[in-house]
């Protein structure tokens, strides 16, 4: 598990984190989510020790992890701008990940360097970016670190890469203790990857809740009512986060089982009625809007 | 899991990420060291070969190669020292790197370890395998002889103790900047500043106080003094290995070069201890910033504004020739503006940031300023500075006019040569107890008492006091007060035998030593045996106690000089040895057993009368008016005029009733005249009147 008790952190006179408390429990794919300058790469180099808190603590499995190399081995922290040695091939980088990360698994990255096709003693600085982002993340799967820190690693992958990362993390977690942290400026770029998530804001955290969790809990409904008045009732029994009315057409956003609003329309005798799907970026619409925040300035 | 982490397995690896800067450092040590050294030794074996050069000239040549004298390699040392800590730290300068190396489950510490000692390896192993090869190209031509052998490999760990100093100096403006470029300006700045502070400040005595002693040698040299660079971390291995090849030659005292050692590891525990206490204290995020510790900034900022503006202005007093000393003060001033910009500059790449601190640049205006008036105002009282007489336990004189005659050991207080010219050498050898006319002189100078510039006399003086303290002054005194001086001096048996190294000096006289008297009819080789030589100076030295300094400045008839070989200074290879003659023994007319042994045994009458038969020509160069004119006598009539009215002296001894005309002499022998032949003033031939 990883911990984050009262962390803050500034550079000179820049507040980037300001007291962030946060738990990461072990077993899920942590995405966390802000604009740009939010405090994501300062909280995800503070997790992989690289920075120091200014006050408080980011403890993995307990043990704090600046400077201390045997925390420090539970995680494998992926820089927004992947470091690969001058002229150094992808056998190069395999070579010095198996000395520092002793439980590297040189049989596993060469089955996953094969599956996307990459030359393994081919220089990397001849690779695309997107191609650098692969070995990055193969690279940083294959250490065998319990916890695994992105930052902005999946930013700029294909649909297609995006799909086959996923399914290693799936894997992953499948086979071992694995808990992948991902940092993202884009909800989007996370919907279809993580189970949790946490969204900074000014360095602090304004939300972190499963999204499981969200997803049944907030529904979106499509209904043609023809009595106003039961109509306006409707509105009045749901937990109405969002409404919306066009011509006879009403959506609702509200908070509830979809079972719980189903039965309160059915009450109202609709002409007709659906469940929507609803993204991510509307979950958290409606979520930070009830904390007070008009979230769609903060990360869309 | 961390234990697992093998140390050596990641020093392989930095090594391999910095393959080409291993490749480089053996191509450069091999071209720099045996390639170097065959090619020179080719033509000097060649010429050996054929016979038109002695074996010892090619050892001797081999010998300098592998030596400290090979000052080329000295700066490659630290070239290399330079490269390789810039680049083993640089990722300190890099967000990305410090990213994937720190995020790594290694401690800092190790890492840098890791990075410190592979970056030994890569100078250490060619250098030393290098150095090696050269020494079986010595064996393999015959010059590798036992001594050459074990001086080339005390050279070896020198030249890495040099290396190391430098490295750890590198290192720690690595750790100490946020950037390249900066940590490069750091390096310069930890290696010249405290040597560019002591410099500074023997240059503002030297500017300001009228009675600093002035290293004869140039002021230059005293800024630059080989042992001020003991202050430099990076060019401290220099200034030990120049002591050390000077020791070699004997041409040193040993007591600096321990001091000199002692500094050299001092640096190297000293820069790489800092380093790395701060590169584990270092937060990432320094990192492209200007200074990794930005408290730092206005502190490094200040210390080296001052310094280096007191140092332009100087530069530019020296420039200006200007006894004014208001340029000194501009310049300074307008150094401080500048530097402080530029620093601003550096730190921050904005132009429109270089005058951000304005109080900050006043504050350190001010300070100069206040550094300088202190000095321009002698707040410190050094000019006027007179210990109490019974404070003092010896002191000692310099008189150009005698003691600049003669070498003096440097008794292991300097890094000069052994025997050397310079008035701190003489005072050291000539403290007296009997000092009172010295003490007296020094109690006019102290009082600023400015005597005619026709009548003043510059002296150095040596005060050691009784609680183990030494002090130099410099002073313009009166020449009568001099003379008085003087004349109670060479009263004094302890100062005359002092004065004159010839009393002291035995060791030092080889039979290749060579004598000679010098007069008005030229400078006479003594044809001696090497006991004639002895006896002779036996004969000398009794009478030489006897003399007084008017027997000195009125009744010298000739001057004795000794070109003298010191056994010490002999090179076995070269088999010949530097010598240096010392030409001021005056001959006065009451020596009359030196006078006459020189008759009797070496054939030369130093009282014989010269006459204008024994005169070809005579140069008159006559400055009594502006332009110098020069004039040629051959005219027998006229040579009997100037004969008659001509003073000697062989001491060139300025007399004070002279006239401004320089007389040379041509024997018909072809001998020229030594010493100085004068006219006293209004006593000039009526032929030459004309010219007034």
């Amino acid at each position: 598990m990883i911990e984050i008790n009262g962390v803050n952190k500034s550079f000179g006179a820049l507040k980037a984190l300001d007291n962030i408390v946060a738990t990461i429990q072990e077993g899920s794919i942590f995405g966390l989510v802000g604009t740009n300058g939010a405090g994501k790469s300062t909280l995800l180099r503070i997790l992989s020790g690289v920075l120091k808190a200014d006050t408080g603590a980011a403890l993995i499995d307990g043990q704090n992890v600046y400077e201390n190399p045997e925390a420090k081995a539970k995680v494998c922290f992926l820089s927004d701008t992947a470091y690969f040695f001058p002229n150094a091939t992808i056998q190069t980088m395999e070579d010095y990940y198996t000395i520092v990360y002793p439980a590297f698994d040189r049989e596993r990255f060469s089955e996953l360097t094969e599956k996307f096709g990459l030359d393994k003693k081919r220089r990397i600085n001849t690779f695309s970016k997107g191609m650098k982002k692969q070995v990055s993340v193969l690279l940083g799967v294959c250490t065998g670190t319990k916890y695994l820190l992105c930052d902005e690693t999946f930013d700029g992958l294909d649909p297609v890469m995006r799909q086959a990362v996923k399914s290693i993390f799936a894997m992953e977690l499948m086979n071992r203790r694995f808990t992948p942290v991902i940092a993202s400026h884009s909800l989007r770029e996370l919907e279809d990857i993580c189970d949790h998530v946490g969204l900074l804001h000014k360095g602090g955290i304004l939300l972190s809740k499963d999204l499981e969790d969200m997803k049944l809990h907030i529904h979106k409904v499509q209904c043609v009512i023809p009595d106003p008045v039961k109509e306006e009732e409707l509105l009045t029994e749901l937990h109405v986060l969002q409404h919306d009315k066009r011509g006879s057409l009403l959506t609702v956003v509200a908070r509830g089982t979809r079972q719980e609003i189903l039965m309160s329309i059915e009450d109202k005798q609709p002409i007709f009625s659906e469940v929507l799907p609803l993204t991510l970026e509307e979950i958290f619409i409606s979520e930070t809007e009830v904390a007070g925040y008009d979230v769609k300035n903060l990360i869309f | 899991m961390t234990s697992k982490i093998s140390f050596f397995k990641l020093m392989k690896e930095d090594l391999k990420r910095r393959s080409w800067l291993v490749a480089l450092v053996w191509v450069a040590c091999f071209i720099l060291q045996p390639m170097v050294l065959m090619l020179r030794l080719e033509s000097v074996m060649s010429a050996v070969n054929g016979g038109y050069m002695e074996k010892a000239y090619a050892i001797n040549t081999y010998r300098s190669y592998v030596g400290f004298e090979n000052e080329g390699l000295a700066l490659f040392v630290i070239l290399t020292a330079v490269v390789v800590g810039a680049s083993g730290f640089a990722f300190l300068h890099s967000r990305v790197k410090l990213d994937f190396f720190h995020s790594l489950p290694v401690t800092r510490k190790k890492f840098f370890f890791v990075q410190y000692l592979s970056g030994i390896l890569m100078f250490v192993v060619p250098y030393t395998v290098c150095s090696l090869i050269c020494m079986l190209i010595g064996m393999a031509n015959g010059l590798l002889t036992g001594a050459v052998a074990v001086y080339a490999l005390k050279v070896i760990p020198f030249r890495i103790l040099e290396f190391l100093s430098a490295y750890g100096t590198m290192i720690l403006a690595c750790v100490l900047t946020g950037k390249l470029l900066n940590a490069l300006l750091g390096g310069l700045a930890l290696a010249g500043y405290l040597p560019l502070v002591l410099s500074v400040l023997v240059g503002m005595k030297s500017l300001f106080f009228s009675t600093y002693l002035q290293d004869t040698n140039g002021s230059m040299r005293a800024m630059l003094h080989t042992r001020h660079m003991l202050l430099s971390p990076v060019f401290v291995g220099s200034a030990v290995e120049n002591m050390l090849e000077k020791n070699a030659q004997m041409l040193h005292n040993g007591k600096w070069i321990v001091i000199g050692t002692g500094m050299l590891v001092f640096w190297i525990l000293v820069t790489t201890g800092v380093a790395l206490r701060l590169a584990v204290l270092r937060k990432t995020e320094a990192a492209e910033q200007a200074m990794a510790f930005p408290k730092t900034e206005g502190i490094v900022k200040v210390l080296l504004v001052i310094p280096l503006s007191l140092a332009t202005g100087l530069f530019v007093q020296d420039m200006l020739y200007a006894s004014d000393k208001k340029w000194f003060f501009i310049a300074a001033i307008g150094t401080v503006v500048l530097l402080s910009a530029v620093v601003e500059f550096i730190y921050h790449t904005n132009m429109k940031e270089i005058f951000r601190h304005k109080l900050q640049i006043l504050l350190t205006g001010i300070a100069t300023l206040a550094i300088a008036l202190f000095f321009f105002l002698d707040v410190s009282g050094y000019d006027t500075y007179l210990p109490a007489k019974e404070d003092v336990g010896k002191m000692a004189l310099y008189n150009e006019q005698i003691n600049g005659n003669f070498y003096y050991p440097e008794l292991g207080e300097s890094d000069g040569a052994f025997q050397s010219y310079s008035p701190e050498s003489a005072l050291r050898n000539t403290l007296i107890s009997d000092f009172d006319p010295i003490y007296e002189l020094a109690r006019k100078g102290a009082r600023g008492e400015k005597p005619s510039e026709e009548d003043g006399r510059t002296i150095c003086v040596e005060y050691r006091l009784k609680d183990g303290r030494t002090e130099f002054r410099q002073y313009l005194v009166d020449r009568k007060d001099l003379e008085k001086a003087m004349t109670a001096l060479f009263s004094d048996e302890e100062y005359v035998e002092k004065t004159y190294p010839i009393f002291w000096r035995e060791t030092d006289l080889d039979p290749s030593s060579e004598m000679y008297v010098e007069g008005l009819f030229g400078s006479e080789i003594l044809k001696l045996t090497k006991e004639q030589k002895q006896e002779f100076l036996d004969v000398y030295r009794k009478e030489l106690r006897t003399i007084s300094y008017q027997d000195l400045n009125e009744n010298t008839r000739a001057a004795f000089s000794v070109s003298i070989v010191s056994e010490e200074q002999y090179d076995p290879y070269l088999r010949s040895s530097t010598s240096y003659s010392e030409n001021g023994y005056p001959i006065c007319e009451k020596f009359t057993e030196t006078i006459a042994y020189l008759k009797e045994k070496a054939g030369l009458d130093v009282t014989r009368q010269i006459s204008e038969k024994d005169v070809r020509s005579v140069e008159i160069m006559d400055y009594r008016n502006r332009e110098e004119e020069s004039i040629q006598i051959d005219d027998p009539e006229q040579i009997r005029q100037i004969l008659e009215k001509l003073e000697y002296t062989p001491l060139y001894f300025v007399t004070d009733d002279s006239e401004s005309i320089n007389i040379f002499l041509t024997m018909v022998d072809g001998q020229t005249s030594m010493g100085r032949p004068y006219f006293k003033k209004g006593n000039v031939p009526d032929f030459l009147m004309k010219n007034e």
